[in-house]
C-alpha cells in the first residue's frame, strides 16, 4: 500500500517540488498474494504512464470481465463489468416481466462480458460506441509481489526517498497537535508537513496514542476476522482455459475466493475464526493439491472515525477494512489517493478541505461496505455464518435498496455510489432477487413480441461472444509471464 | 403480476403542471390499461406568465417526441443561454450564470483554480469570458451546441423563454390526440375513504362524479387535494427565502430579444425580464415586510422599457414545500408540491422531475408504501438542492445599506449550505455531488459573481509562470470571442427556427451544461 501511495503521490505532485519519503518498516503483516481489481485500475495505470502490456507480463496478470459467485450446490451467476449489450431502456423491467411469465433466461446473458467470460473468451473494450464490444469493461488480476516491485521501481524513478527502520516515537507539536516528526529506531528523525499512514491494520500514526483516532468496528455487520492466502500452480498445459473471472464461493464459515493468474491460481479463504479452526482450515487447504505460500492475516472490518486528522491521512487498512471480497483494499485506497491529490492541502491543512475529503471518502466507503453486506444478505441463507450475519440490522440505505428492488426492480440512487445502477441490478438479479412486479410501461408490448425481441438480443450477444478470442491464447501472445 | 394496475388517473388543474403531466402520462402509460382524465376550470386562472426554463425542458420535449421548432412557433419561444444577475454582488456588478462550463479542466484540475491564480497575480479578465454560453449570451448571439468534444461549442446547453399558457395549450392538444379526456368544471367536493383516508372520487359543481385510483394535484398554490383534502402539511422556508409576494406585468418588446433571462436586484427583492418573441415578461419579487404592493408595482413600472400590455398580476406565496409530495393516493406536482421563487428558472424543471419520478415509481392499485417513500425521498432532495442554491444568492449579496439585504447577509443558513460556502471560501473547492440539480459551474458562477473570493486554491497551479498561463488563458478567451462572432444573431436564429431552416437541433439530455456524453 505504501508503494502504491508513493507512486500516485509522486506522479501527481511531480512538478510541485513536493518531496516524498517512504518509511519502509520491517515486519509488517504480509500482503495478499493477488489483486482482483475493478476497471478503474486501468485508468490509474494510464495516469501513471504505465505500459500495461509490460506490467501484465511482469505480474503474470490476467484480465477480469467479472466475478463468478457460487452458493448452494448448483447456483451461480456472473456479476459482469461493463454494461448490458443492448440499448433497451429499462432492460431489467422487461426481463423481470419475461421471468414472471416463465422465461428462465439468466440476466447475465444480456452482458457480453459475462457470456464471454464464462466461455474463457476475452476482447478489449472497443471505444467505438456502435460496436457491441464497447459494452465490455475489464479489470486486472495481478500478482501482488511483482506489482509491488513494479511500483517500487517506479517510485524510485520519481525520486521518492526511502528510509528503513521501525517507528520509535511520534513528536507532536504542542500548539497545533500536528505531527512534527517521526523518530525511527536508529534515533533518526523524519520531519514532514503531511504524513500518510499506510501501515495497514496497525495504523501506526492515525491509531497511535498521540493522534488517537478511534476505530469504529463493523465486525457485527461483516463478521469476518481472518484470512488465508495460498497459491496453486497451473499445470503447464497449453490448452488450459483461463476464465477472465474472479471466483467467489459462499462457504458455511465465510467466503472462498480464486484469483486466476497466468501460471497459478491464488486462493483466499475469508472467514470467521469461530467457525473455522486451524485444523479444519488445514484440511481444506490440503484438499488443494500443490498449495504453497500459505499465509494467514487478521482482518478487522471497520473504519476510522476520521480518515484525515490534523496533518495525517490514513489510507488502506489503516483507514478501514471491508474485507476486500468484492472491491479490494487497493481499489478504494487508490480512489482515496487520487482524491487526496484533488484536496491536497497547504502546510496548515485547512480544516474545511480536510473535512470535505473525510466526508467524501467516508460516504464512498459506506456505500462499498453496503455492497459487501449485500453479498451476505443474498448468498448466505442457512449456515452458521448466515446466523452471525443476521445479528446486525442491515444499514437503512441498503435495506431500502433491496426492498425497492424486490418490489419493482428499481435501484434507489444514493450519493457517492461506486457501482452503476445497471450493475446493482445485475447483482440482485444474478443473486436471484427477482422483483415481484414490473413497470406498467413495460406492458405496452404483447408478451410474444417482447420474448421474440429478447431472443434476438440474446442470440446476437451469444454470437458476439463466440467470435471473441480465447483469453488464455490472448494472454500468451499479448503479455506472457516473464 | 398479482397487483391490479391503476385503471384511471385523475389530474386536477390545467396549468403548465397539469398538462405536462397529462402529456407525459399519455405518452408512456399503455392506453389499453390506464385512462387519463384532466379536470380544469376556465374560471380559475393559471399562474403561468412568461416562463424561463433550463435546458432539461428540451429533454422533456424529446421524450414526448415534440419537434423543437414547432414548439418554438407554438409558444413564441426564444432561446436562452443563461441568466444575467445584475446588482446581486456589489450594486453595480453583473454576472451570467451560463448553461455551460467555464474553460476546461487542465491536467485534472478544475479550470477556475488557474483563473484564480492568474487573478491573484493581477489579471482582471472576468470568469464569464471563459464560458462560451456567457459570451454568446452577452453578445446576443446563438448557435446550437456541437457534439464534437474538440469544438469550442461542445460544452454548453440551451433552454427557452416561453409563454407558459401557450405551452399548456400546446400540450393540451398533444394530450387530446393521445386520448386524455378533459373535463371542464369546478370541484365541489373531494370524497375520502373512511377507512384508509384515500381519495375515492371528486364531485364537480354540476354534480358530475369522477372516480379514479390515482389523483394528481396540479391545482397550484391551493393544493386542493394534497392540502385541502388530505391536510398533508407544509414546511415553511421563509426564514431563508424572505420574499413572499410578486407582481407580474407584460410589456411591449422594444428591442430584439436577448438570449438570456435577466434578474435585477432591487432595494427589496428582485425583478425578472423574460424576453419572448412577441413581448417581454416582467415581474417584481418582494417581501411584504419591507415593501407594500403599491410600491412594488411602482418599482416595476418605473423600470419598464416598453408599453404595458396587460394588467398587473399580484401573487402571494409561502416559500417552502409540502411535507410529502406524494401522500396516500395523491401526488402533488408543480406549485401544489412547493414553491421556490423563479430566480433560477426551476419551476418547470421541478414539474418535470416529479413527472419522471412518478413514472419510474408508478404505483399499482394497492399503493405500496415503498413507491411513495422512494418518490418523496428523491423529490425532497431536488427541492432542497434548489432551495440551498437560491439561498446562496441572498446570503452572498453585496448590497450594504439596504435593510432587506443587510438582514439577508446576517441570516443563519442551512448547515449543508454553510459547509459548502466555507469550503469554497477556504480552498476554492466546489462541493461535489451527483444527485439533484446544479453542479460546479453553477455554484462557481454565483460564488465568483457575487464576490466570494477564496483564500486559497489548488496549489498545483502555482508552478505555472504568470506569462505562460496568461497567454494560455488569453488564447482561450480570444478563441471563444472569435467563435461567438461567427454565430448568428439571436433574432435570426429564432426566425430560422420558426421558418424551419435552422438545421437539425441537437439531441437533448438531463444535463444543465451540455449535450449527452
Amino acid at each position: 500500500m505504501g508503494w502504491m501511495a508513493a507512486a500516485i503521490l509522486a506522479r501527481g505532485l511531480k512538478a510541485e517540488g513536493v518531496e516524498l519519503t517512504l518509511i519502509d518498516i520491517p515486519d509488517m503483516p504480509a500482503d495478499d498474494l493477488a489483486e482482483s481489481s475493478l476497471p478503474a485500475i486501468r485508468q490509474l495505470h494510464q495516469m501513471l504512464g504505465f505500459d500495461e502490456r509490460q506490467l501484465m507480463s511482469i505480474t503474470g496478470a490476467s484480465f477480469k470481465l467479472g466475478t463468478e459467485y457460487r452458493w448452494g450446490p448448483a447456483t451461480s451467476f456472473v456479476h459482469p463489468m461493463g454494461k448490458p449489450a443492448t440499448i433497451v431502456p429499462a432492460l431489467e423491467q422487461e426481463v423481470s416481466r419475461l421471468h414472471l411469465i416463465g422465461d428462465d433466461c439468466a440476466y447475465e446473458n444480456y452482458f457480453l462480458s459475462a457470456v464471454a467470460a464464462r466461455q474463457g473468451k476475452f476482447a478489449f473494450p472497443d471505444p467505438d460506441e456502435k460496436s457491441i464490444r464497447s459494452t465490455l469493461s475489464c479489470g486486472l488480476h495481478l500478482d501482488v509481489k511483482n506489482y509491488k516491485e513494479y511500483l517500487k521501481d517506479y517510485a524510485r524513478f520519481l525520486k521518492v526517498a526511502v528510509r528503513k527502520g521501525a517507528l520509535q516515537a511520534i513528536n507532536i507539536c504542542s500548539s497545533s497537535g500536528f505531527i512534527k516528526a517521526l523518530v525511527l529506531d536508529d534515533n533518526s528523525r523524519v520531519e514532514a508537513d503531511l504524513y500518510v499512514d499506510c501501515s495497514g491494520e496497525s495504523a501506526l500514526l492515525i491509531g497511535s496514542a498521540e493522534l488517537a483516532v478511534p476505530y469504529a468496528s463493523w465486525q457485527v455487520d461483516l463478521p469476518l476476522d481472518r484470512m488465508v492466502n495460498f497459491s496453486v500452480l497451473r499445470p503447464s498445459c497449453k490448452t488450459n482455459t483461463i476464465c477472465p473471472l474472479t471466483k467467489v464461493r459462499a462457504a458455511p464459515w465465510g467466503w472462498q475466493r480464486e484469483i486466476p493468474l497466468q501460471r497459478k491460481v491464488v486462493h483466499q479463504f475469508i472467514y470467521h475464526s469461530g467457525l473455522l479452526d486451524d485444523e479444519g482450515l488445514a484440511k481444506e487447504v490440503h484438499r488443494m493439491a500443490g498449495a504453497s505460500d500459505v499465509r494467514y492475516t487478521e482482518i478487522k472490518p471497520g473504519c476510522r472515525e476520521v480518515l484525515w486528522s490534523r496533518n495525517c491521512v490514513a489510507v488502506g487498512a489503516a483507514a478501514g477494512n471491508i474485507t476486500s471480497l468484492a472491491v479490494s483494499e487497493l481499489h478504494w485506497a487508490q480512489s482515496a489517493l487520487v482524491r487526496l491529490l484533488d484536496y491536497f492541502p497547504n502546510k496548515s491543512c485547512e480544516p474545511f478541505n480536510a473535512a470535505e475529503y473525510n466526508r467524501l471518502t467516508m460516504q464512498e466507503f459506506e456505500r462499498l461496505r453496503d455492497f459487501h453486506i449485500a453479498h451476505q444478505v443474498t448468498m448466505h441463507s442457512d449456515s452458521a455464518f448466515a446466523r452471525l450475519c443476521s445479528e446486525a440490522p442491515i444499514p437503512a440505505p441498503l435495506q431500502h435498496r433491496i426492498d425497492l428492488f424486490l418490489h419493482r426492480g428499481r435501484i434507489a440512487a444514493y450519493e457517492y455510489e461506486v457501482m452503476s445502477d445497471q450493475l446493482w441490478a445485475a447483482f440482485f438479479l444474478g443473486a436471484g432477487l427477482w422483483p415481484k412486479r414490473y413497470d406498467i410501461m413495460t406492458e405496452a408490448l404483447p408478451e410474444r413480441e417482447l420474448l421474440q425481441n429478447h431472443q434476438r438480443i440474446r442470440a446476437a450477444i451469444s454470437k458476439a461472444a463466440n467470435a471473441m478470442p480465447n483469453h488464455h491464447e490472448l494472454l500468451a501472445s499479448y503479455c506472457p509471464t516473464r | 403480476m398479482s397487483a391490479q394496475r391503476i385503471q384511471q388517473v385523475v389530474i386536477v388543474g390545467g396549468g403548465t403542471a397539469g398538462w405536462m403531466t397529462a402529456a407525459a402520462l399519455a405518452r408512456f402509460l399503455p392506453p389499453a390499461l390506464c385512462r387519463i382524465v384532466l379536470v380544469e376550470s376556465e374560471q380559475i386562472g393559471t399562474v403561468g406568465v412568461g416562463e424561463a426554463t433550463i435546458p432539461h425542458i428540451r429533454h422533456f420535449n424529446q421524450l414526448l417526441g415534440i419537434d423543437e421548432n414547432e414548439f418554438i412557433r407554438a409558444t413564441y419561444a426564444t432561446y436562452k443561454l443563461g441568466i444575467q444577475f445584475t446588482g446581486w454582488g456589489a450594486p453595480d456588478s453583473s454576472y451570467i450564470h451560463p448553461f455551460g462550463l467555464f474553460g476546461h479542466d487542465i491536467r485534472g484540475i478544475d479550470f477556475h483554480h488557474y483563473w484564480l491564480h492568474l487573478r491573484s497575480l493581477g489579471d482582471e479578465t472576468p470568469l464569464d469570458n471563459f464560458s462560451i454560453a456567457a459570451v454568446a449570451a452577452t453578445a446576443g448571439k446563438f448557435a446550437y451546441p456541437e457534439k464534437n468534444p474538440d469544438s469550442l461549442r461542445s460544452d454548453f446547453g440551451y433552454a427557452f423563454h416561453l409563454d407558459a399558457s401557450l405551452y399548456a395549450k400546446f400540450l393540451r392538444n398533444y394530450s387530446a390526440e393521445r386520448g386524455v379526456r378533459r373535463i371542464e368544471g369546478k370541484i365541489n367536493q373531494v370524497k375520502l375513504c373512511s377507512l384508509t383516508g384515500f381519495i375515492e372520487s371528486l364531485t364537480l359543481e354540476n354534480g358530475e362524479k369522477i372516480d379514479g385510483q390515482l389523483f394528481i394535484d396540479c391545482s397550484g398554490f391551493r393544493g386542493l387535494l394534497i392540502e385541502g383534502a388530505l391536510k398533508t402539511g407544509y414546511e415553511d422556508w421563509r426564514q431563508w427565502l424572505p420574499c413572499d409576494r410578486a407582481v407580474a406585468m407584460p410589456s411591449e418588446r422594444t428591442t430584439d430579444p436577448v438570449p438570456y433571462t435577466r434578474s435585477i436586484a432591487q432595494r427589496v427583492g428582485w425583478q425578472w425580464r423574460i424576453p419572448l418573441q412577441h413581448r417581454t415578461g416582467n415581474g417584481q419579487v418582494y417581501s411584504s415586510e419591507y415593501l407594500n404592493d403599491e410600491d412594488a408595482l411602482y418599482l416595476l413600472r418605473s423600470q419598464l422599457n416598453g408599453e404595458e400590455t396587460g394588467e398587473p398580476n399580484f401573487l402571494r406565496f409561502v416559500t417552502g414545500r409540502r411535507k410529502k409530495s406524494w401522500n396516500k393516493n395523491c401526488v402533488a406536482i408543480g406549485l401544489a408540491s412547493g414553491f421556490l421563487e423563479p430566480l433560477e428558472s426551476t419551476s418547470i424543471y421541478l414539474i418535470q422531475v416529479a413527472i419522471l419520478k412518478l413514472l419510474e415509481n408508478f404505483p399499482d392499485a394497492d399503493f405500496a408504501e415503498i413507491d411513495r417513500a422512494e418518490f418523496n425521498r428523491h423529490i425532497d432532495l431536488e427541492y432542497r438542492r434548489v432551495r440551498d442554491f437560491l439561498i446562496l444568492h441572498y446570503k452572498a449579496n453585496g448590497r450594504v445599506g439596504d435593510p432587506f439585504w443587510d438582514a439577508c447577509r446576517a441570516m443563519s443558513i442551512p448547515a449543508e449550505l454553510e459547509r459548502k460556502i466555507n469550503l469554497f471560501r477556504e480552498s476554492a473547492q466546489v462541493e461535489h455531488y451527483q444527485q439533484g440539480l446544479f453542479m460546479t459551474p453553477s455554484w462557481l458562477a454565483v460564488y465568483i459573481g457575487q464576490g466570494i473570493v477564496p483564500q486559497g486554491y489548488d496549489s498545483r497551479v502555482m508552478r505555472h509562470p504568470k506569462d505562460t498561463m496568461a497567454d494560455y488563458l488569453k488564447k482561450i478567451s480570444e478563441a471563444i470571442e472569435a467563435d461567438v462572432h461567427g454565430m448568428a444573431d439571436h433574432k435570426t436564429a429564432i426566425d430560422n427556427a420558426i421558418k424551419g431552416i435552422s438545421g437539425i437541433y441537437p439531441e437533448a439530455s438531463m444535463n444543465l451544461y451540455g449535450l449527452p456524453k
